[in-house]
């Protein structure tokens, strides 16, 4: 046996079955080859690591968590076969049945015990809703204009002016803009 | 969970201590049919017996503890609810281990949706599947930072770099003691896929470890 035989046919070695497994010829190998005996106590004590390695532990509460689940799982098997519903319905009368579930033993359940404060009811109604048009006739450019310009009456005008020229009332020059309490 | 003091535990009225001995004296077949004979505390009897087992099975498969968690639970579930289609001529270990198995392999589906994590994946289980089987002894000898720091979770942390089908085929037999038929049966494939991907396993495993080991 060479090294690469050794190495391709470990594993009959490592979990030797007798009627199969030609024991001595991967003893031989072994009792001479440096690199193959060290592979071989590489794998046993890596795997006796590994062996003794702590995985995880059930959490405290895992058989009170599987009740419920088991619990909800019934639920929905039950509904099905009783109401032959769709499967939506059940799995919406699952989850509601979780949240009750979720609320009996999670933290939900301190903000569901709350106290309860009463308050007057409310009343509500739509206020007017007003359409106003621009204050002014739109004015599509300067030169179409000339005569507002002119107008001898300009001075007196003055709020009126002013507000063409404001911001404001480029936002109004459509003329649709719904005003909502601005007077 | 089965605390002493309570009357009753999550599957029913807790056992008696002469029951609950009886109960753990059973094989699991007996335990199965006494289940399916309606005796409800049969399957608190069942989880006690597997549920770490499990546990540890599940979470060196996906490498995520709280996720293990859940899983194992998803697969007691399971259980429960399809007992009365087990066949009961086969081993109730190697069937509670495939549920198991199925639902970590899931799990490792569902995190590898990303193309480029799918990608990784299929490249390092190609590479892992392909690489010549080979072994170099480099008279290594492990520095004081392996020999000193957490030696076993290293070996963990390389259990969990194998590629998923042979990290699942090394932790059912040199972890679980399962035989190659289970692993078989569990893993849904055949014998010699099995072999071949518990020699490759072992391989990259001892490749990995041995700057870590004595
Ligand atoms: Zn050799």
């Amino acid at each position: 046996m060479n090294c690469q035989e050794f190495l391709e046919r470990y594993s009959e070695f490592r979990d030797f079955d007798e009627a199969d497994t030609d024991l001595d010829s991967f003893k031989t190998h072994l009792d001479s080859c440096p690199a193959c005996h060290r592979y071989h106590e590489v794998v046993e004590r890596g795997v006796e690591l590994a062996r003794s390695f702590t995985g995880p532990s059930p959490r405290e509460d895992f058989e009170d968590r599987l009740r419920h689940r088991i619990y909800h799982a019934d639920l929905v098997a039950q509904t099905r076969r009783r109401d032959g519903s769709s499967p939506l319905i059940a799995v919406a009368l699952a989850a509601a049945a979780v949240l009750a579930g979720v609320g009996a033993w999670g933290p939900i359940s301190t903000i569901t015990s709350a106290p309860t404060v009463d308050l007057p009811g409310i009343s509500a109604s739509a206020p007017q809703v007003r359409t106003i048009p621009g204050p002014l006739p739109v004015r599509e450019s300067a030169e179409r204009s000339p005569a507002f310009l002119n107008h001898s009456n300009l001075w007196s005008e003055s709020n009126t002016l002013l507000y063409e020229h404001s911001n404001l009332y480029h936002r109004y020059r459509d003329g649709t803009l719904i005003r909502t309490g601005l007077h | 969970m089965f605390a002493e003091k309570k009357t009753h535990d999550a599957f029913g009225v807790i056992p008696a201590g002469d029951t609950r001995k009886e109960l753990a004296s059973l094989g699991d077949s007996e335990v199965v049919q006494k289940f399916l004979d309606g005796e409800e505390r049969a399957f608190g009897e069942l989880v006690r017996r597997y549920d770490s087992r499990l546990l540890n099975f599940v979470y060196r498969t996906v490498g995520d503890r709280e996720r293990a968690q859940d899983l194992v639970q998803e697969t007691f579930v399971r259980v429960y609810r399809h007992l009365h289609r087990f066949d009961q001529s086969k081993k109730f270990s190697t069937w509670i281990y495939t549920i198991a198995g199925n639902l970590a392999k899931n799990e490792l589906r569902n995190r590898s949706r990303n193309p480029l994590v799918l990608f990784q994946a299929i490249k390092k289980n190609w590479d892992a599947d392909h690489r010549p089987l080979e072994w170099e002894d480099e008279a290594y000898k492990p520095d004081d930072l392996f020999r000193k720091r957490h030696l076993k979770e290293k070996v963990d942390e390389a259990v969990q770099q194998l590629p998923e089908h042979h990290r699942i085929v090394f932790v059912l037999r040199e972890l679980e003691g399962r035989t190659y038929e289970e692993i078989a049966e569990i893993t849904e494939t055949n014998l010699g896929t099995v072999k071949s991907r518990l020699n490759r396993a072992r391989n990259n495993f001892a490749r990995i470890i041995a700057p870590m080991v004595d």
